[in-house]
């Protein structure tokens, strides 16, 4: 399990990296529905990136060697309503701007689709990957623009219905990170090791810090705290949103899998790969709490006061701390 | 409350809702430094 549990009304969704969709009851963790890639398709997937749920549907993508889907499930009942096959697949996150659905494939293609018949409304590729990791970080939007930066180096902002370019801007070094979004301006991580501050409207670099490791995965932006994981994965750095310095930096003696820092009643949360739930003070970074449980510890997310837990093994826990 | 979840989960998996690749495994006792209870718990095999 590397998502981030997806909750909607009493239903959580988690997909594997068996290849299985699953929808689980909040309350009871029954099984709700399923939908197994292998049966359907023949082929072994992982669901890497966070689905889109809307009033009916939930829109999720997988990705695997021998090819990735993205599905328009109805979220009621597990049927394909949709579905688009491409060749590696759909890792990132997506998402979702009103009756559009915007997802990245393993090639760094951008396509936005209608959300409700799949229909492709437009797509969009930059330049050539400069970039080894394995997959861009997932777009955001903001200001009906989406912001997205594949692993050729630049940041795009689109006009989210028509695609158009509205700026590019070339970075130091290729985008390591998800984007992150405040009131007027976009965060990033780069592979040199640099978080960056643009402005939204223009993709003038306002400020930059260098945080001595690479940043990587998705940032967490709780009031005026950035916060990242940094390459090994061992430490998460905090800097202030305008990138003026450090506020605190948390090591940790086993690597957090979790990747997606999540914010959880005022707390971030991260998982361990020795089983550890820790819960940090976005202020300080200092542990309120810890739980431990059985496996290394992926996919966060919450359903009312409790906390859902997907592990690298496939163990799925709700949790309650009080 | 544990071990009515359990066996919720329990009879939903031998009742073959699930598909063969659903495990269940018994509930874990979760180790804190604050008060937490594993409401549910479910093994999706991967």
């Amino acid at each position: 399990m590397y998502t981030t549990p997806a909750v909607a009304g009493d239903v959580v969704y988690v997909g594997s990296c068996a290849g299985t969709f699953w929808a689980f009851d909040t309350q009871t963790g029954e099984v709700l529905w399923t939908y197994d890639i292998r049966d359907a398709w023949g082929t072994r997937v992982n669901f890497h990136g966070n689905p889109l749920i809307t009033d009916s549907l939930i829109i999720t993508g997988c990705d695997g060697s021998g090819g990735g889907h993205i599905f328009g499930f109805a979220g009621a009942t597990g049927d394909v309503l949709w579905h688009h096959s491409d060749e590696r697949g759909f890792p990132c996150d997506l998402a979702g701007w009103g009756s559009n659905v915007y997802a990245v494939t393993i090639s760094d293609v951008l396509t936005c689709y209608d959300v409700n018949s799949g229909e492709v409304r437009w797509t969009f590729t930059g330049g050539p990957v400069r970039d080894s990791a394995r997959w861009s970080g997932s777009p955001v939007i903001a200001g009906r623009r989406i912001f997205f930066g594949p692993r050729d180096g630049f940041v795009y902002a689109l006009d989210v219905d028509s695609g158009n370019v509205i700026w590019e801007r070339e970075m130091p070094a290729p985008v390591t990170t998800s984007i992150v979004v405040d009131a007027s301006a976009l965060m990033l991580g780069t592979k040199d090791g640099t978080m960056h501050r643009l402005d939204q409207g223009t993709g003038e670099i306002l400020a930059e810090i260098a945080l001595g490791a690479r940043p990587r995965w998705r940032p967490l932006l709780v009031d005026h705290t950035l916060m990242v994981l940094v390459a090994g994965e061992r430490e998460i750095v905090a800097v202030d949103d305008s990138l003026s310095g450090v506020l605190w930096r948390r090591q940790f003696d086993h690597q957090v899998m979790s990747d997606r820092p999540y914010l959880w009643e005022g707390q971030v949360l991260v998982g361990d790969s020795a089983g550890t739930l820790w819960s940090l003070s976005p202020e300080d970074g200092s542990v309120a709490w810890t739980v431990k449980l059985e496996g290394a510890l992926r996919g966060i997310g919450s359903a009312d006061s409790a906390i859902i837990v997907g592990t690298l093994g496939g163990m799925v826990y709700a949790v309650r701390v009080r | 409350m544990k071990v009515r979840v359990v066996t919720t989960v329990l009879i939903l998996a031998l009742g073959g809702v699930v598909g063969s690749a659903a495990q269940v495994s018994g509930q874990a006792a979760p180790s804190s430094d604050i008060e937490s209870q594993i409401l549910w718990q479910f093994d999706t095999g991967g």
